[in-house]
């Protein structure tokens, strides 16, 4: 079931993962997970992939086994102490503070709220549509992705048959040495499936759709695809060590790019694509897209002009106690937006 | 018993080393160059066996601005008045392209110079061991000192870590340029060149940093700063208000639908 318009629900996810990766401020992260965990619900309603997700969820909840951990062992300042290790053990020596079980917390927090985002995108998009986004040039690199993201559930499909098959054959699993007979099928499975999907793709003509071009005309791409990554290459170089006058290097950059651009045009023509079905656009598209923009353009503003409104560090001299700007926890809020304008049913 | 056993070991392997180290002090230096010219010495007293960079460069009273963010310990942004103001700024705000300039860790080998591999948390600093600081692109390393000179320099040593001394580490004019270059030989510290036991006249138990147990390290860091008025959570709460509001309306949707 299909959510959104792909394009508008890539434009919530690009906004919303912004908060978890430009800021580590607990309120804020907080309120994004309290955000987008009813969007997460509002997805899982109508789409059947969400168990799948669901899954990636709870096993995000044991990030903090780590990071709490990690932290707290590796960083030994702060002025509250927990309590001490020997200084002459290597990197765990020390003292172990307050502050950086905190901060641990902090990082579990943050790619738990990244998670969760990105699980309630997922389960909310199609993934076959996503990819037909992919430039027309790209297209071989499309089809090896598409394979690729089903692989996974084909793998899992296929080995919930098999066990349910050697269960009703009274094979019972107990140790790894049983594994043998789901192992050797699934195996087996596995490469037919490969050749069968090969055969499919050569008799639906993969590969054979791009118009042919002259030489003179394939030796042109590719001194411009070269003339092109040089140029980017020259200025990269020109913007780092020259920077009296990096104007140059930015202009040599933008023209790099450019020349790349227009190539990659050119290549896109050769490929004759058809679509079957046009995804629809409908008005909370428009709504979800505009308030994305908003709400990622609100972010980056911030962090461009006062990054210190997203800065917390529990360290000294900072106050282990964040502090809040209400203007920026409302603009989190905007993370929601998807499940007030969701179609339920 | 295999529990108590393990415990009664865990607790000497604890106790031990912290017990051995009681009463012995030892001596890093510190040395700090400006972009100005300006070159900053301290002596830091010390009890324990070693203590890290950041703890030396903590307790050299200059303020100091870290950045722990990166969660694999501190980054070095400002010492005085030089770097950058994090976070209102990047900590590398100096080294986003060429040249790159950012406080460079250096630590004294052998006599010379080298560029330090660890960062100042991971370092570990013995009796003797000195420390350097220079802003810069990392091509040039501070004057090279040894420890004696250092601690010789200073009008008064850092008696005790956990209270404010009364001197401000002096500042000494940088060296002439033969002196600097990071190759020359340095005699290494030695025992008896070491700074007299009459400046320790603190009893050893005031500078014991404690290992196991007790107060921080950084608690010579600036007094921390307030913590935000009520009013900020005053407004959190409405602003949680707000969700809440949000998530029970798609609640009634999802429900409704």
């Amino acid at each position: 079931m299909i959510v959104f318009h792909v394009i508008a629900w890539v434009s919530w996810l690009a906004a919303s993962a912004m908060i978890p990766l430009l800021t580590q401020h607990p309120l804020y992260l907080l309120l994004t997970v309290g955000a987008a965990w009813p969007v997460y619900q509002t997805v899982r309603q109508v789409s059947p992939e969400a168990a799948m997700w669901g899954s990636l969820i709870k096993l995000a909840g044991f990030v903090w086994l780590f990071t709490v951990p990690f932290s707290a062992l590796s960083v030994h300042v702060g002025r509250i102490v927990l309590f001490g290790l020997p200084i002459h053990w290597p990197i765990v020596g020390g003292i172990v503070t307050l502050e950086a079980v905190i901060q641990g917390l902090i990082a579990g927090l943050k790619l738990f709220t990244l998670l969760l985002i990105f699980a309630t995108f997922n389960s909310g998009v199609d993934h076959y549509r996503l990819l037909r986004l992919t430039p027309a040039f790209l297209y071989h690199l499309g089809v090896i992705i598409s394979i690729a993201v089903t692989f996974v559930p084909q793998m899992m499909a296929a080995g919930r048959e098999i066990r349910e098959a050697q269960t009703i054959r009274g094979h019972r699993f107990r140790g790894l040495r049983d594994l043998l007979p789901l192992f050797v099928p699934l195996l087996t499975g596995g490469l037919e499936r490969a050749v069968g999907l090969a055969e499919s793709m050569e008799a639906r003509g993969f590969g054979g759709n791009v118009r042919s071009i002259s030489d003179s005309e394939e030796l042109l791409t590719k001194f411009s695809t070269l003339a092109a990554l040089l140029l980017a290459l020259a200025g990269v170089f020109w913007y780092s060590y020259f920077s009296a006058t990096r104007e140059i290097g930015l202009a040599l950059m933008g023209l790099g790019t450019a020349l790349l651009v227009g190539v990659f045009w050119r290549l896109g023509r050769r490929v004759e694509r058809t679509r079957y079905r046009r995804g629809v656009w409908r008005r909370r598209d428009t709504a979800l897209a505009l308030i994305s923009l908003t709400l990622g353009g609100g972010v980056l503003a911030v962090w461009l002009a006062h990054p210190a409104l997203l800065h917390y560090s529990p360290y000294p001299p900072h106050s282990l106690w964040p502090d809040f700007n209400v203007g920026l926890g409302l603009l989190t809020l905007l993370v929601a937006t998807p499940a007030l304008l969701a179609e339920t049913r | 018993m295999r529990k108590k056993l393990f415990l009664i070991t865990l607790i000497a392997l604890v106790l031990i080393p912290a017990m051995g180290q009681a009463q012995k002090l030892n001596h890093a230096g510190l040395v700090i160059q400006f972009p100005d010219g300006q070159l900053e010495t301290v002596c830091v007293e010390f009890s324990a066996d070693e203590i890290s960079g950041v703890d030396l460069l903590s307790r050299s009273e200059l303020p100091v601005t870290f950045d722990y963010s990166s969660g694999l310990g501190a980054t070095v942004c400002k010492i005085g008045e030089t770097g950058c103001n994090y976070p209102g700024e990047n900590c590398f705000c100096r080294c986003q392209g060429s040249p790159c300039i950012y406080w460079n860790y250096w630590m004294l080998k052998d006599g010379q110079w080298v560029y330090s591999p660890l960062g100042a948390g991971n370092r570990r600093l013995g009796d003797g061991d000195v420390d350097g600081w220079f802003w810069g692109d990392g091509q040039q390393s501070p004057p090279l000192l040894s420890l004696d000179e250092i601690c010789q320099t200073e009008t008064e040593l850092f008696t005790s870590p956990l209270e404010t001394p009364t001197a401000q580490p002096t500042a000494t004019p940088p060296p002439s340029p033969t002196a600097t270059g990071p190759v020359s030989p340095l005699p290494l510290p030695t025992a008896t060149a070491r700074p007299p036991a009459a400046t320790t006249d603190t009893p050893a138990a005031k500078v014991f940093i404690p290992v196991t147990s007790g107060e921080s390290p950084a608690s010579k860091t600036p007094p921390a700063n307030p913590p935000p008025s009520s009013d900020s959570y005053v407004g959190f709460a409405g602003v949680l208000a707000a969700l809440g509001l949000i998530a029970l309306t798609a609640w009634r949707r999802r429900k409704g639908a």
